[in-house]
């Protein structure tokens, strides 16, 4: 057995030295653990949102960060697979809790909307950074990671039974959002907030639209797979009755 | 574990009607043969009181938990509170000080297997909805896939229990015009279907306004919404 994996491991390092991607799931408990990647993603968020689409959004030096970010939101981070370098960023929240995209299109847009119910999350601040995915992700078109940021939401969704997402976007990503296989309604258009409209949408999440996704963007693995800890600081560690756990032991 | 077919509606509208946390811990234990703890998180207003918790876990169990100060260590607690979403309980990283614990409560009878639902409503209280059983593990991945989104669903309701039991006030549903719309087309007999095509919208996103109206009118029922939306005049359907 342990022969076995040390043959098997130096060929995966071979194959990942060209830049595994990975996803992330940050809670406010392993916040700590991950303080480069938000770093990053504020960063990020600040080019995108402010300096870009000059959105009226907070911001604070380089970095961009409203009162939702207190809120001990989930942050879905892509990143390379040293944990180093960031490529796109997602904040989720629970509509039945307080939500940005409520907040701001009560005060954007005559008709409220006002989706709640468990089952129900807000995604937003949803952001790519082009640049470092041209760099080490050339094969990738900027379009195409947008839809493989919110396949991977999909995913995350699914394995949290969330089978509904309200976010917001551009106008011109909803076609590119539908090639993809995403199924959407916009159901709230809110103008001024910065240089072109912003979109609220309704997403569908089921595994037939995330194998849809998965078609349409040649994807033939999870792009998020649940980190468990060692089984060693595993809650059920002691008394499990997985067999392979004791067999990888002797 | 419990096999047989649950009746979900049943058992909500059962949950929704009960006066007390302490009741629907014990009616979701019965039903799903599991122990349940629901725990309110510390809020301003009642900083100084104890935590509000109630649980199905035997009585032994409860005293050598408080006597041994195991919320201290208590995985579960220590990051449950720092998550947002739903967990199962081998997602956590547990600390070498909490393995006497576990230990401890494996000698008490207690599961391993356990699956918590962070709840948050809209004036931020947050509280902690957990599961907890002695299954076998093919029997426990079943019963999370199974029944996981009825969890969440209790957990909310649980919650929406909790608030009236400890402030006593009871948030009064505000429904935006798209979700009024949707009910009164419910009253007129029309079903998701054709409310789709009225409103022009996928069948997805009206059973989810669906969904938000009997979560902000706390119903098990699209029936349930209409008759309280008539009574409390949220709606007029002549």
């Amino acid at each position: 057995m342990v022969k076995v994996m040390k043959f098997v491991e130096p060929c995966c390092v071979i194959f990942a030295t060209k830049g595994r991607k990975m996803i992330l799931l940050v809670q406010a408990y392993n916040y700590e653990r991950h303080t480069n990647l938000l770093k990053q993603m504020y960063r990020l968020r600040k080019r995108v949102f402010s300096d870009q689409l000059e959105w009226n959004v907070p911001v604070h030096g380089d970095m961009e960060k409203d009162g939702y970010d207190e809120m001990k939101p989930a942050y879905l981070l892509w990143c390379n697979e040293d944990m180093d370098v960031l490529y796109g960023a997602i904040r989720l929240l629970p509509t039945t809790g307080p939500t940005l995209l409520y907040d701001v299109f009560r005060r954007t847009f005559p008709e409220n909307i006002d989706l709640r119910a468990p089952g129900i999350w807000e995604g937003t601040r949803m952001c790519i950074d082009e640049t470092r995915i041209a760099d080490d992700h050339p094969e990738i078109a900027p379009g195409d990671a947008f839809c493989m940021l919110l396949l991977a939401l999909c995913e995350v969704a699914l394995a949290h039974g969330i089978h509904t997402l309200i976010s917001n976007y551009e106008p011109h990503l909803k076609r590119i959002y539908k090639r993809s296989g995403a199924k959407l309604d916009e159901i709230g258009r809110a103008e001024g907030y910065g240089k072109r409209p912003v979109c609220c949408g309704v997403f569908e999440v089921s595994e037939e639209i995330r194998d849809t996704m998965r078609d349409k963007l040649d994807i033939k693995s999870p792009l998020y797979t649940a980190s468990r800890p060692k089984p060693k600081y595993r809650y059920v560690a002691p008394v499990t009755q997985n067999t392979g756990v004791a067999a990888l032991f002797h | 574990m419990s096999t047989g077919a649950i009746e979900r509606e049943a058992l909500l509208d059962q949950i929704r009607e009960l006066p007390n946390v302490e009741r629907a811990v014990v009616a979701v234990r019965d039903a799903l043969d599991v122990h349940v703890t629901y725990h309110l998180a510390h809020t301003v207003s009642s900083a100084t009181d104890d935590p509000f918790v109630r649980t199905t876990y035997p009585d032994h169990w409860i005293a050598r938990y408080l006597l041994a100060q195991y919320v201290r260590v208590d995985p579960v607690v220590r990051e449950g509170f720092q998550r947002i979403l739903p967990f199962d309980w081998s997602e956590l990283e547990v600390g070498e000080d909490a393995h006497a614990m576990m230990a401890d409560s494996i000698a008490h009878g207690i599961g391993i297997w356990g699956y918590s639902v962070p709840v948050v409503d809209t004036s931020s209280r947050r509280a902690l909805f957990s599961i907890n059983a002695n299954f076998s593990e093919t029997d426990w991945r079943e019963f999370i896939s199974r029944f996981r989104d009825l969890i969440v669903e209790i957990a909310q309701i649980v919650h929406t229990i909790a608030i009236t039991e400890v402030f006593g006030d009871q948030e009064v549903p505000n429904l935006s015009a798209r979700e009024r719309e949707v009910l009164i087309w419910t009253a007129r007999g029309k079903d998701y279907k054709a409310i789709a095509i009225i409103l022009n919208l996928s069948h997805h996103t009206v059973k989810a306004y669906m969904k938000s109206i009997r979560h902000k009118l706390n119903s098990t029922t699209m029936t349930q919404c209409v008759a309280k939306a008539i009574a409390a005049r949220l709606i007029d359907i002549d």
